[in-house]
């Protein structure tokens, strides 16, 4: 869910479908859009439950919470599979649709999700806001 | 993927038990079913074989369950001790035999507080068994002892995987 946010702010930079489709054999080692990555995978570590690649590997320009995130299966096609939530916040955010409106009925992991989407749109903005004045600051 | 939570806490998913005598799987099987929740890939499920309906808990559902298992009374210390427990069963049998008799009474409060949660969750996910309704009396009555604790253990994984967001929804 927070790799949705990340991979957006780290634009080019980030992990990303077009990297796949030009190079060859990286969505198989990237777990074909959804399974466990394959050994071979550039900078990915190994630990007892497989394959993980960090979070600050994925999303170069990412907060703090999801740098250490051990991501362990591709997160575009994460945040393809998760893409009507995302489009609900966005809604709610936008004051378009309310949360309540378009899933009346929220399950634990629905509230989670939004409450992780949000905390991690507001980190964004402000690195993004901080890296602003930075430049600007420094011509 | 572990991206295998319902949205709603109308939605429902029905599931079947390891243990029951019409399932043919091997451990790796098990394993990836209690992850995944998709059936396809538990192996051989015969027809016979019971199915449990679960919907997913609201937030309201969830704290109803954490009430009624006694969360303002729960042993605080207990929790503090379960967390901090080593993984490892030899290293634990080890630190737990180096516990003062509070701590361990402390600890075996926390636990038998987890027990009722379980219990309370399956009792507000559980909706129908086989199509029919059904209640947490009935998963009492599933015998021998060791298939209802099985029981037990792999519908409050199932409902946990829907509920939640897990870490890698996260």
């Amino acid at each position: 869910m927070a790799a949705s946010v990340w991979l957006g702010h780290s634009g080019s930079r980030a992990w990303s479908c077009e990297q796949c489709q030009a190079k060859q054999g990286l969505r198989a080692l990237r777990g074909n859009c959804g399974g466990p990555f394959k050994r071979g995978l550039p900078l990915a570590q190994e630990d007892e439950h497989g394959l993980y690649v960090p979070g600050y590997r994925v999303a170069p320009d990412c907060g703090e919470g999801f740098s250490e995130l051990e991501i362990r299966s591709c997160p575009v096609a994460g945040a393809n599979r998760l893409a009507s939530i995302i489009q609900a916040y966005r809604r709610h955010r936008n004051g378009l649709a309310t949360i309540k409106e378009t899933y009346p009925s929220p399950s634990c992991a629905l509230l989670e999700a939004v409450d992780v989407l949000h905390s991690n749109t507001e980190e964004a903005i402000y690195r993004a806001q901080e890296r602003a004045m930075k430049e600007a600051h420094h011509g | 993927m572990a991206l295998n939570f319902l949205t709603s806490s109308k939605q429902t998913l029905n599931v079947v038990v390891t243990c029951d005598s019409e399932v043919n799987a091997t451990t790796e099987q098990r394993s990836a079913y209690l992850s995944s929740g998709d059936l396809g890939d538990l192996g051989e499920v015969g027809e016979g074989a019971t199915r449990f309906t679960l919907k997913a808990l609201s937030p309201s559902e969830r704290e109803e369950a954490e009430v009624k298992a006694g969360a303002y009374s729960r042993s605080e210390l207990g929790r503090m001790l379960w967390v901090e427990a080593p993984t490892d069963p030899k290293e634990k049998a080890h630190w737990h035999h180096g516990l003062t008799d509070d701590e361990r009474i402390a600890m075996a409060d926390y636990q038998a507080y987890l027990s009722k949660v379980y219990i309370e969750m399956i009792r507000s996910s559980l909706t129908h068994i086989n199509g029919e309704e059904a209640s947490i009396e009935q998963i009492d009555m599933i015998r021998p002892d060791n298939h209802r604790l099985t029981a037990i253990s792999e519908l409050v994984l199932h409902i946990q995987r829907i509920s939640l967001l897990g870490i890698e929804g996260k």
